[in-house]
């Protein structure tokens, strides 16, 4: 994998293969207007407010519960995503059984399908009246409109993460190092545990941390089946958009800023979390 | 076409790849740039290619006399055979060979029929006939080699340029592809410089050999004379077999092949050294022997016939003594 | 993978057990949805259905998000494109980052990524004055959706051109220069045809998501029927006004886009993996 040196010859960079200066030039000017200025946008007009401000708006009940609810649900879609995801992977890659291409592919449907789509199916499907409420709302379990109704919605658009992260690495696992475990006399439920898994931890974070990212600012699927309650059933998301439409634009922004650093410091842990596990594959 | 390197030197950040390297090569050589991994041989041969350049200011390549520094590689009509090949994957055989004349400008582009007599010739040429339609992903790997020898051939370079040229291929293939490539030089007679690590390679099919190491050159001569006469350790070591003995009361070092050490009978009085056999290893008609001496311990190799073998009816553990033989050196 | 050797199979009831398990999962949260999707669309019949998906309001929708797609997905392939070639094939200071910053519009929530333009253009925007002097609008009109929608389906290219093309090296590159091709010749015939499956693996990706784009589309569109809506944003409309049919008669489009994105995108897998396997 060799990169074409540049050489500073008279200020100019010199490569052998054309168009280092036009490529990059773009890619920087475009990425620039297009995404970082908007979003500085964010800091500046934050920083207008100052931290009073800032506080001012975030420390209100209403803001609270949303966030206590968008990160609560989302953690916990994160790890239903990480148990779910784990199996998945595991039957996907392991074992041999008609209809497994499909299923495979089918993972990626929450990915495909538009989430206002997603949204207005499920909460078809669990309404009182609904294919699968009708069974659950005897049972006293009600899901549309309620918390329940926000965690399934979650785990639907999280569910590819962890697969898509746990397939590779599971793929590229040496199927000898268990068959040494099992003539070491180790049980298969041991073999799993103390040589399967330990390998798999670091991909399952990694996974499950990016379908807790999607999670929280997830808005399409969610707000059909939320019910949308201030307090109750309000995520944070659409608790920005509801403040847009106040043209309360300040308490809007403040939100997106801290939404903005969440999701920063998340991608950070991510990136972090994809080396180590990039690191521990390759040695 | 002559080509000539004045004091080049290249570094990439810290590292100096190569520090100062002058080399001139005359018309229609066969030239390998021998040396280990890291010795900047690559490196050379790119620059030479208009691959890579040299820091700013450091040195200056000619082809045939002509200032070609800082032209790039698609002016300089040198035929570079990568390591890998670098075949486009895409394209057929005919299409990769066709390459470099369909990317001329339409006013020197030749005529479709003409591009294709050429390819078909080249083909011939290579001994590829009737492979012009396969992929690359087709072919073996002596294919794929001479596949990329035709393609730099197409554009008629003013030196062809090889990067391990048998580095990928297994060793019969190598063995072949080698004594096919000096006849191949023999008839076309273009200036070629090959970089290679194997120092057989090197000493059987060049007609000059560049020695390198750390980015500088050790030296340049025939195979005979690299190898007979070898201007610094470094060049000892890496030419062929040595072994490194100490006379006895005498401080330096000597470089000894193998094949310079004539195995004599323990008693015998014309013996400067002596002793024991370790291990012994006949196969074919040659016989290597790992021998260790009974005062320094140092173990050294020695050659001998099989017939020599047989007639001195030794056996490992038996005790011997040793004569350099080191033919016109001090 | 190769078969498993008796000592690492799995007991028969563990995999029946793990295998039923997963069908289930699935079936209940993928394929329930999905038939269910198309079910709602027909439940008034045919004539319901295609009067839904043929009203002024829904081809207008449909059109708007065309269009959108048209301009965005362009954008970001030859953005892809750009940034693969700056970044794969050179190496200079910085990279990591870049690369890092490419991936960013991916962990922005689609509000935010929405909310973002309208703090730029739109009425009490940094150039809210300044548009609304010179009589331009892009807030709660097209451009600004066009511009939500890049943003949001931003590193979709890049991200499948990036890897590849530095997995694939410059030898090919290198090679066509040394036998006399230019910049552009060798970007068009070496380069171009090289990457060309995961170009149009990107950009299938990055076509999904900008035909489907709520969020980001709901903060920036004006919700002006016939005229800033998408079809997302139409069958949210026709869902809130209790128009089931209508409503799941479109998202069945969609629907089908999804699921066409999904059979190119393993066709293309399994073409990728053919290939690999000849070399």
């Amino acid at each position: 994998m060799e990169q074409a040196s540049t050489i500073l010859r008279g200020g100019r960079p010199r490569s052998v293969l054309p168009g280092f200066g036009l490529s990059l030039g773009f890619t920087v000017t475009y990425l620039g207007l297009i995404v970082l200025f908007p979003l500085l946008m964010v800091f500046v007009k934050t920083s207008g407010m100052g931290w009073k401000g800032f506080w001012a708006a975030i420390l209100t009940d209403r803001v609270l519960a949303a966030c206590k609810l968008t990160f609560g649900l989302s953690l916990l879609a994160g790890l239903l995503n990480g148990v779910f995801g784990l199996l998945i992977a595991w039957v996907l890659c392991r074992y041999r059984f008609p209809g497994r291409r499909l299923l495979d592919a089918s993972v990626d449907l929450p990915f495909a399908m538009p989430t206002a789509v997603a949204g207005i199916a499920l909460t078809t499907l669990y309404a009182p009246n609904g294919w699968l409420g009708q069974f659950l709302v005897p049972l006293g379990v009600n899901v549309v409109f309620a918390p329940p109704g926000i965690l399934l919605a979650l785990v639907f658009i999280g569910l590819p993460f962890v697969v898509r992260t746990l397939q590779p690495v599971l793929e590229d696992l040496e199927v000898a190092q268990e068959e040494a475990a099992a003539s070491l006399g180790a049980t298969r439920w041991q073999t799993f545990r103390r040589v399967v898994l330990p390998q798999l931890v670091p991909a399952l974070i990694t996974g499950t941390t990016l379908a807790f990212a999607r999670a929280v600012g997830e808005y399409g699927s969610v707000v059909f089946i939320a019910g949308n309650m201030p307090g109750k059933t309000e995520i944070v998301p659409l608790l920005i958009i509801t403040k847009l439409e106040q043209y309360d634009y300040a308490g809007a922004t403040a939100l997106a800023a801290l939404m903005l650093v969440i999701s920063f410091a998340l991608l950070l842990v991510i990136n972090f979390l994809q080396r180590k596990t990039l690191v521990r594959r390759v040695a | 076409m002559s080509i000539s390197v004045e004091n080049l030197r290249r570094t990439f950040g810290t590292f100096q790849a190569l520090r100062g390297i002058t080399l001139e090569i005359p018309d229609h050589q066969l030239v390998a740039l021998l040396g280990p991994s890291g010795s900047g041989k690559t490196t050379l041969l790119r620059i030479i290619g208009g691959l890579d350049f040299p820091d700013a200011g450091q040195g200056r390549v000619l082809i045939h006399g002509e200032d070609v520094t800082n032209q790039p590689a698609a002016s300089r009509r040198a035929g570079f055979v990568f390591q890998h090949y670098a075949l486009f994957n895409h394209l057929t055989v005919f299409e990769n060979v066709a390459f470099g004349l369909e990317v001329r400008p339409a006013a020197t582009r030749p005529k479709p029929e003409v591009i294709r007599d050429r390819v078909l010739e080249l083909l011939g040429l290579v001994q590829l006939d009737g492979l012009q339609q396969r992929l690359p992903s087709e072919l073996s790997g002596g294919q794929r080699q001479r596949v990329a020898l035709a393609r730099a051939l197409a554009i008629d370079p003013m030196v062809l340029l090889l990067d391990e040229p048998f580095g990928a291929l297994d060793a019969r293939v190598r063995k072949d592809l080698r004594r096919w490539l000096r006849s191949f030089h023999t008839e076309l007679g273009v200036t070629t410089i090959f970089v290679t690590h194997d120092q057989q390679e090197a000493l059987e099919l060049a007609d000059t050999v560049v020695v390198m190491n750390q980015g500088q050159i050790e030296q340049i001569g025939s195979p005979q004379q690299v190898y007979d006469h070898p201007a610094s350790p470094f060049v000892y070591e890496f030419l062929g077999d040595v072994n490194r003995v100490r006379k006895p009361g005498r401080p330096d070092l000597f470089y000894v092949r193998p094949h310079e050490v004539r195995v004599l009978f323990a008693g015998d009085s014309t013996a400067e050294l002596h002793a024991k056999v370790e291990h012994l290893f006949a196969a074919g008609p040659s016989a290597r022997l790992t021998l260790r001496m009974l005062d320094s311990k140092e173990t050294l190799d020695a050659d001998m016939t099989r017939q020599q073998l047989d007639e001195m009816g030794l056996s490992e553990g038996d005790e011997v003594g040793l004569k350099l033989v080191l033919g016109n050196r001090a | 993978m190769s078969a498993q050797s008796r000592a690492t199979a799995d007991p028969r009831w563990v995999r029946v057990l793990l295998i039923g398990a997963t069908l289930a999962f699935l079936g209940l949260f993928l394929f329930v949805p999905l038939v269910s999707v198309f079910v709602e669309a027909f439940r008034k019949g045919v004539v319901v259905y295609a009067k839904a998906i043929t009203e002024e309001n829904a081809r207008s929708a449909i059109f708007l998000t065309l269009s959108v797609a048209a301009l965005a997905v362009p954008l970001n392939a030859v953005f892809g494109v750009a940034a693969a070639w700056a970044i794969a094939k050179f190496s200079f200071k910085g990279k990591s980052l870049l690369l890092a910053l490419i991936d960013l519009p991916f962990a922005v929530s689609p509000v935010v990524s929405g909310l973002v333009y309208v703090l730029l253009y739109g009425a009490r925007g940094l150039f809210g004055d300044w548009l609304l002097e010179h009589d331009l609008q892009i807030i709660f009109a097209v451009p600004g959706m066009v511009l939500a929608t890049v943003f949001v389906t931003f590193p979709f290219v890049a991200r499948e051109l990036i890897p590849l093309m530095q997995a694939q090296g410059n030898d090919q590159e290198y090679a066509a220069l040394s036998l006399g091709a230019s910049g552009w010749q060798t970007f068009r015939r070496v380069t171009l045809p090289n990457i060309k499956w995961a170009l149009f693996y990107g950009i299938i990706l990055c076509n999904a998501r900008a035909m489907g784009e709520f969020g980001a589309v709901s903060v920036v569109s004006g919700h002006i029927r016939g005229q800033t809506n998408t079809l997302p944003l139409h069958v949210e409309v026709l869902y809130n006004e209790y128009n089931m049919a209508a409503a799941f008669a479109c998202a069945s489009i969609l629907s089908v886009l999804g699921l066409v994105t999904l059979l190119l995108k393993t066709l293309i897998e399994w073409r990728a993996g053919l290939r690999r396997r000849t070399h």
